[in-house]
């Protein structure tokens, strides 16, 4: 059986002359998630997804991650005749009625077809009574109903189960490209989820210092970019072998500047990725004030260490904020597992909170770390995840 | 890459003809041992054998043995059995016992009872005056490892259960004295039913058995918390694992009548242990560096510390490399202070504990092998000397 579905767009709507341009990327994102034939058509803004895959939780999933739409509706297609019409109402509330056991609904009705024998008040009514006779637990409620059925009579009648919400914002790759800076905690995975709904495609990477960080950790970062990876379209993760030049620190770095000197050789080989890869920003997770690597300063001067742009989601967010998003994209409880690693053996006890910039650029170069960073720029290693 | 094995202490490779004789005896025994038909009746007889032969080899009678799954249920039928006592009695738990004890503290305590630690001298070894101190006219429970698997401090059981009996005597309350003697088996001659104890834990795993499966030595029977079908005198009941308790019998059989050749093959090894790793600039023995006190720890177990070096990040070189120790305490997890516990108890500093390894040898360790290692250990600590000073 071939399912069908009604998305709606929210800010590509919006657009003028490049609309067609979102319109094409959302098309492709969506195609490039479900496994079986689909096709969609555009009719005045709005989506039609016409799918062979039989999962309908596969392709709700695949909706529900999509950026780009706002919500979606699973549809059936039938004669323009009230039976059809009422027998195609029934199968949808037979499931929501057990999604919402205690719920109430409406039937709401459209009549582009005004050739068609009843009024939409007439449809709306007629499929109304014609559930509550075959369903006696249902209550009608016009007001504030858990769950409404949309009748919309054009070519055909179409039949539309209760709206799903989507993710919003905008397709992802209509944005450009960027390199998300992932770690194993709470806020970069939220970062990265905030920039491609505003169309950004990230690739990430993560700095991995075995064996100082366990195994356990760099596989809590794949299972992180595996979460994230719906949303994002797709992910390549770069795992960069970090170990050396943190010795290197160790080795020579004054220990209050330790932290943001391995921020700034982060943000350098995040650079030189991202400039094989045609990535045009960088994007972090950091919070403002949230730990001294991320007060003004601090910010400042890691920033300057790449003439890339950088984009902080979170700049102006509180944790509860941030976790609040991390649950809804269920990284949160992953975030949380205990993998901190020995990596925390090379921050300072009393790290730098207002660094002059001109000062630890100088320290960094006092490092001579370049070759160091260039070498395991070259020998990370890259894992894709699926959209 | 050949494979050194030197982590006895968290489990023992199999034993040869143990994985045989399992899965015939998964062939041959099918019946419940409860069931009266026949072949009820041939699977509850090699329960029987099974329990003479560890009961022999423990100078226990077979009504004091219970098959249980191994050394934390074990130890936790005697600890939740005491949920059943009145409560605001008093316990006392040693401070260095396995986490299978020890975190059953929380909940003793919120039902109301109160309780001590007992904590061992800087030596890791718990003395009867220790233990003397803390006990009270309404003390009714006493536990304390016999072998502990971080330090290997080996406590005097016969000498602290004397105390009990002797304070137990004049107060006329009696005193539950609980030992959990895994790290004992096969390996240090004890022989709980010669001792003054009422229970004691063990595991086959620990001796080349199977994982799965241990005993609960029983002076005399303790009412326990669960309850079911009345198998294993309804101490611990359940159909009862009959493969695994026919494996269990015959690797205690095996390692028991060779017990003292295995400690004198362990002492050798530590002994040879112990010089090569005075050769090694920044490791040092954690307990036992004084040579007279040797006899106070288990010769198959050698804690040692390359602080600052992260003992963690040292167990994974060295796993890379072919080698396989352990550490009791991970690096910088939440549960830090946690899995330091032990360490820390007896008197190891932080420092000293995060920096902390454990070797544990076996009967088939060999002097190559501790040779390959140590030899190993000291390549990759100069490596790692240099960053971590």
């Amino acid at each position: 059986m071939k399912n069908l579905y009604l998305i709606k767009i929210g800010e590509i709507s919006l657009k003028k002359g490049n609309r067609s341009t979102f319109e094409k990327q959302l098309r492709f994102n969506i195609k490039k998630k479900l496994k079986s034939h689909s096709r969609i058509k555009i009719h005045r803004g709005r989506f039609f997804l016409e799918s062979d895959d039989d999962d309908i939780s596969n392709i709700q999933y695949a909706l529900s991650t999509t950026p780009g739409l706002v919500s979606f509706s699973r549809a059936v297609k039938v004669e323009k005749k009230l039976e059809a019409i009422k027998n195609a109402a029934s199968l949808f509330a037979e499931d929501l009625i057990k999604r919402y056991p205690e719920g109430s609904f409406k039937i709401e009705s459209r009549r582009a077809d005004k050739g068609f024998e009843y009024t939409s008040y007439e449809i709306s009514a007629l499929v109304g009574e014609h559930l509550l006779d075959k369903f006696p637990v249902l209550k009608v409620d016009v007001h504030n109903p858990s769950w409404t059925i949309n009748v919309e009579i054009r070519d055909l009648a179409y039949v539309y189960g209760t709206q799903e919400k989507g993710t919003g914002g905008l397709p992802v790759g209509s944005a450009g490209k960027g390199m998300l800076l992932l770690s194993g905690g709470i806020d970069s995975p939220v970062a990265g989820y905030l920039m491609a709904k505003r169309g950004l495609q990230l690739d990430a990477v993560y700095f991995h210092a075995y064996p100082y960080t366990s195994d356990g950790a760099l596989e809590k970062v794949k299972t992180l970019a595996e979460k994230i990876a719906p949303y994002l379209s797709g992910l390549s993760l770069f795992v960069v072998p970090f170990t050396k030049f943190q010795l290197l620190l160790k080795q020579k770095a004054r220990e209050e500047e330790v932290t943001l000197l391995m921020r700034a050789g982060m943000v350098k080989i995040a650079d030189m990725i991202s400039k094989k890869r045609g990535n045009l920003c960088l994007v972090t997770g950091e919070s403002l004030g949230q730990v001294a690597s991320q007060t003004v300063e601090s910010l400042n001067y890691t920033g300057s260490e790449t003439d890339l742009i950088i984009f902080r989601p979170l700049i102006g967010m509180d944790k509860e904020t941030i976790i609040k998003i991390s649950n809804k994209i269920d990284t949160y409880k992953t975030s949380i597992l205990p993998f901190e690693d020995c990596c925390t053996i090379f921050s300072p006890t009393h790290p730098v909170l207002k660094p002059d910039s001109n000062r630890l650029k100088k320290s960094f170069l006092l490092l001579k770390g370049e070759e160091i960073l260039k070498e395991a720029a070259e020998k990370t290693e890259r894992f894709y995840f699926k959209p | 890459m050949k494979l050194i094995y030197l982590d006895w202490a968290a489990t023992a490779p199999i034993l040869k003809g143990i994985p045989a004789l399992m899965s015939k005896s998964l062939l041959d025994f099918q019946g419940n041992p409860s069931s009266i038909h026949s072949e009820g009746k041939k699977a509850r007889e090699q329960l029987i054998i099974a329990r003479k032969t560890c009961a022999d080899l423990l100078e226990a009678k077979p009504e004091q043995l219970i098959f249980t799954s191994g050394g934390t249920e074990s130890n936790s039928i005697i600890l939740s059995s005491l949920f059943r006592k009145n409560k605001g009695a008093h316990l006392i738990l040693s401070a260095i016992e396995h986490p299978s004890i020890y975190e059953y503290y929380e909940s003793l305590r919120f039902f109301g009872f109160d309780i001590d630690f007992v904590k061992p001298d800087s030596k890791g070894i718990i003395s009867p005056d220790i233990l003397l101190k803390l006990l009270k006219p309404n003390t009714i429970f006493v536990s304390i490892m016999a072998v502990n698997n971080e330090t290997g401090a080996i406590q005097a059981i016969d000498k602290l259960a004397e105390t009990i009996r002797v304070y137990e005597k004049a107060n006329g309350r009696s005193i539950h004295f609980h030992t959990d003697a895994v790290q004992t088996l096969g390996k240090i001659p004890f022989k709980p039913g010669l001792l003054n104890i009422n229970s004691a834990s063990f595991s086959a795993h620990k001796i080349g058995g199977p994982k799965g499966v241990g005993l609960l030595y029983l002076q005399k029977p303790v009412q326990p918390l669960s309850a079911g079908g009345g198998q294993e005198f309804s101490i611990r009941p359940g159909t009862e694992n009959t493969a695994g308790i026919i494996a269990l019998a015959k690797v205690m059989d095996i390692s028991l009548t060779k017990v003292n050749s295995n400690f004198t093959h362990a002492k050798l090894l530590k002994d040879l242990l112990i010089t090569e790793l005075s050769k090694i600039k920044g490791v040092r023995l954690l307990f036992g560096s004084d040579r007279k006190d040797q006899d106070l720890y288990s010769p198959y177990i050698t804690s040692i510390t390359v602080s600052p070096v992260p003992g963690e990040v040292l167990v994974r070189i060295l796993s890379d490399e072919g080698i396989q120790v352990s550490t009791g305490s991970a690096c910088s997890s939440r549960n830090r202070k946690k899995q330091m516990r032990i360490l820390l108890a007896s008197d190891v500093s932080g420092k000293d504990a995060a920096g902390s390894i454990r070797i544990s040898t076996g009967w088939s360790s060999t002097e190559t092998d501790i040779i390959n290692f140590v030899s190993v250990l000291k390549r990759v600590t100069l490596e790692l000397k240099k960053y971590h000073k």
